[in-house]
C-alpha cells in the first residue's frame, strides 16, 4: 500500500514537471522597453573605469 | 537545466583570436572579433540581434546593450568555474540559451540558488574572493541590472586604478572557499545570504530591521562601530528608508570587511 502511495506521488510530481533541482526560470518581463534607442552619450561624458580584474599579485596578466 | 557549466563557446572565440580565459574588454575588440562575439551572445541567450539592439539602428544605445556590455566586461571576464582546471565561463555558462534565468518572485529560493551556484560553483580569475560583491558590489545593490540599465555602460581603461582595490595580499589570504562546509561559504556570508539578502531584495523593510538588529550582536570587537552601524541600518529600515539602510551596510563593509576576513571569518553568527 505504502509503495503504491509513493509511486502515485512520484508519478504526480513527475507529471507536473516539477524538478526540485531545476534552475528557477522567470516569466519574460516583456513590458520593459529595453531595446528602444536611447540618446547617444557625448564622447566627453563617457565614463571610463579601471579593470574589474585586479590580480592579488600585481598586474593584469600575472 | 541547472547550475553553471564551462563555456562551449571557446572554439568559436578562438577562431577570431580570442582566448576565452583572458578576454579583452568589449570596446577593444576588432570589428571581426566583435561580430563573432555578438553571435556568441545571440546563441548563448537564444535571442536575435534585436533582442538587445534597437530595430531603428544597431549603433543606438539601448538598455539591453548596456547590460550585455557590462555582463561581458565586468562578470564574464572575471569569473571561472571553481574546479581544478578553472574552466572558463562565458554567457552560455549561466544563460544556456535563455535570456532570463532567474525567477525573482521567490526571493529566498533565488538567494539560495545564488549562494549554491553563482557563488559556490564559480571563482574569480584574479585570485580575489568571489562573493556577492562580484556582481552586487558592496552596497550591496540587489538590483544592479536595473542600475546598469539606467546609465551608459562605462568603458574599461586598464591604465586607470580599479574602483575596488582588494586588501593587501600580504595581510590577507583569500579563503572564502575553505572555511565553509557544504556551500563553501563562511558562516557569516551564508547567514547574510539566507537572512539579509532576500529581505533587502524583496524590499521588506520590517524584516530588514529585525535582521539588522540581529547583526548588531555579531560584532567581534567591542571597539568596532559595527553595532552602531547595524542599529543605524535597522532604524533606517524601520523608517522605510532602505537606501539609508544599505548605506549603513556599505559603511560597515568598507570599514570592517577586510579585517573580519583576515581575523574572524570562521566565526559563527
Amino acid at each position: 500500500m505504502r509503495a503504491l502511495v509513493v509511486l502515485l506521488l512520484t508519478s504526480c510530481v513527475a507529471a507536473s514537471g516539477y524538478d526540485p533541482n531545476a534552475k528557477p526560470t522567470t516569466p519574460v518581463p516583456s513590458d520593459e522597453p529595453d531595446t528602444e534607442p536611447l540618446p547617444p552619450t557625448p564622447k566627453a561624458a563617457r565614463k571610463k573605469v579601471g579593470d574589474p580584474r585586479v590580480y592579488l599579485d600585481g598586474g593584469h596578466d600575472s | 537545466m541547472s547550475g553553471v557549466h564551462a563555456t562551449r563557446m571557446g572554439e568559436a572565440l578562438a577562431e577570431v583570436g580570442l582566448d576565452v580565459r583572458d578576454l579583452p574588454p568589449l570596446e577593444t575588440l576588432s570589428s571581426k572579433q566583435r561580430m563573432r562575439v555578438m553571435k556568441t551572445f545571440t546563441e548563448s541567450l537564444g535571442v536575435p540581434c534585436v533582442g538587445c539592439h534597437a530595430e531603428e539602428g544597431f549603433t543606438a544605445d539601448t538598455k539591453r546593450k548596456r547590460v550585455a556590455k557590462r555582463m561581458y566586461n565586468e562578470l564574464v571576464r572575471v569569473l571561472a568555474i571553481d574546479d581544478k582546471e578553472r574552466s572558463p565561463v562565458f554567457c552560455d555558462s549561466c544563460h544556456d540559451g535563455t535570456m532570463f534565468i532567474l525567477d525573482r518572485r521567490e526571493k529566498r529560493k533565488v538567494a539560495t540558488y545564488m549562494a549554491e551556484v553563482l557563488v559556490g560553483k564559480l571563482r574569480r580569475v584574479d585570485g580575489r574572493d568571489h562573493d556577492c560583491g562580484t556582481c552586487h558590489e558592496d552596497g550591496p545593490d540587489f538590483r544592479f541590472v536595473t542600475t546598469w540599465k539606467s546609465m551608459p555602460a562605462p568603458e574599461i581603461d586598464r591604465s586607470l586604478p580599479a574602483a575596488r582595490v582588494p586588501p593587501d595580499p600580504a595581510s590577507y589570504t583569500p579563503t572564502t572557499k575553505a572555511c565553509g562546509q557544504d556551500l563553501h561559504l563562511c558562516p557569516l556570508q551564508f547567514w547574510m545570504r539566507e537572512r539579509v539578502a532576500p529581505s533587502f531584495a524583496a524590499g521588506d523593510a520590517k524584516d530588514v530591521a529585525v535582521a539588522m538588529d540581529e547583526v548588531a550582536k555579531y560584532s567581534p570587537d567591542a571597539s568596532w562601530k559595527w553595532g552602531d552601524l547595524a542599529h543605524g541600518a535597522a532604524e533606517a529600515a524601520r523608517r522605510g528608508d532602505l537606501v539609508a539602510a544599505r548605506e549603513s551596510c556599505q559603511e560597515c563593509h568598507v570599514k570592517y570587511k577586510a579585517e573580519w576576513r583576515a581575523s574572524h571569518r570562521t566565526r559563527k553568527p
